[in-house]
């Protein structure tokens, strides 16, 4: 599954890093909380979080994730994407909650 | 989702993401806190008149205001700093044991903190705003016989809280 | 659903004492504010959260049930807090996504 399969099936919009869609994550890690992202998550991943401090973008950074998701229709300040497009990380916004987004995206073959 | 809040009288609306900003001052130790839709608090001291206030740490929170879908009214709660659950305060403390003798009527008694105002003071929540926050609440509780009770600051909390008590976010942005 | 065919369902181990309670959905956050806000009565609240906080706002809006995920512990206080709540709480080695999947396939919406 790509990122753009990720944005058709959470019908999400894309807010940063858009050339990067044909990623394909390696798995899903969903939490809110960044030093968890960090000690948990593995390489490829696709970051689902409703953060959207300036953390959540160097945390996909650090860990070297496929992307991220904001759920809820949340939408981090246009800094916080501006520093997303310069590193390369896709940023996507879906108005689906945490739980309906990984229902919908397991649902869509995502293990 | 809609459909189910429809049964609701009352809504949340207008649920605005924000920091809890706490800056102390250097000589007095005085503590002020603010709200900010900003994540990046000024972290340099600065001056204010005689007074240098330094940035402390921040917290997240939110601020939202409650519609009233049978007359239309919105009631705006932006004077809420947070709550605080009775369980949550210190043991033999005016909450914790109205607290108590409350849950063993399965009324599970909160207390509703403001902002303090320029003058460094905490006006109450007006009970009639009050009276609204509890049937919000209450008209979601589930559970046979549980009431929600959130009452005003009577207990001078304000003055004595710590961030841990009052239910925002902390350290989720920590990376360590 | 009630929140204790649910722990069975998942082989999520019980802290705490789990009463009958219906399960109306789910939650998955790591903020108090979110679950504030947006958490529904009834619902199951995954989370990696164990501050006492979570335990004050899901009383507050009367959620089912708290699992924390990945193993984290939640410390004898925060335990004492959700028998005051009457919030059973469980804990799980999987991470959030994965319990999210189970319950998902658990047929829970």
């Amino acid at each position: 599954m790509t990122l753009d399969d990720v944005r058709a099936l959470l019908r999400c919009e894309v807010l940063a890093g858009g050339d990067h869609l044909g990623r394909e994550p390696t798995g899903c890690f969903a939490a809110d909380m960044m030093s968890d992202v960090l000690h948990a998550s593995s390489h490829g991943m696709l970051l689902l979080t409703g953060l959207t401090g300036v953390q959540s973008v160097h945390t996909a950074d650090v860990a070297d994730l496929a992307g991220i998701v904001f759920v809820l229709g949340k939408r981090p300040a246009p800094d916080v994407l501006a520093v997303a497009d310069q590193r390369g990380i896709p940023v996507l916004s879906t108005a689906m909650s945490m739980y309906a987004a990984c229902a919908a995206l397991h649902d869509g073959g995502m293990a | 989702m809609a459909a189910a809040n429809d049964a609701f009288r009352y809504e949340m609306v207008n649920v605005r993401p924000g920091y809890i900003v706490v800056e102390h001052e250097r000589f007095s130790n005085a503590m002020r806190s603010y709200f900010s839709t900003e994540d990046t608090p000024p972290v340099e001291e600065y001056r204010e008149g005689a007074k240098v206030w330094k940035y402390s740490g921040f917290a997240q929170s939110f601020r939202f205001d409650v519609m009233d879908r049978e007359t239309g009214e919105t009631h705006p709660f932006a004077d809420l700093l947070g709550l605080v659950w009775w369980a949550g305060c210190r043991d033999g403390s005016e909450p914790a044991v109205i607290g108590d003798v409350a849950a063993d009527q399965k009324v599970q008694v909160y207390v509703a903190l403001t902002w303090e105002g320029p003058d460094g003071r905490r006006a109450p929540l007006a009970a009639e705003r009050l009276k609204v926050l509890n049937r919000y609440f209450n008209e979601r509780i589930r559970e046979p016989g549980k009431k929600i009770l959130i009452l005003p600051d009577c207990f001078d909390l304000g003055r004595q809280f710590s961030y841990g008590q009052v239910m925002v976010d902390l350290g989720l942005t920590a990376l360590d | 659903m009630t929140i204790r065919e649910v722990g069975e369902k998942l082989g999520l181990e019980p802290l705490t004492t789990v009463p009958e309670k219906v399960v109306t959905g789910v939650y998955i956050s790591d903020m108090v504010s979110d679950v504030i806000a947006n958490a529904k009565a009834g619902n199951v609240l995954v989370t990696i959260q164990v501050h006492n906080n979570v335990i004050a706002a899901a009383n507050l809006v009367d959620v089912a049930g708290i699992v924390v995920t990945r193993g984290r512990r939640p410390a004898d206080e925060m335990l004492a807090l959700a028998g005051k709540a009457g919030v059973p709480v469980f804990a799980t080695a999987m991470d959030t996504w994965q319990v999210a999947t189970r319950l998902f396939e658990a047929g829970i919406r």
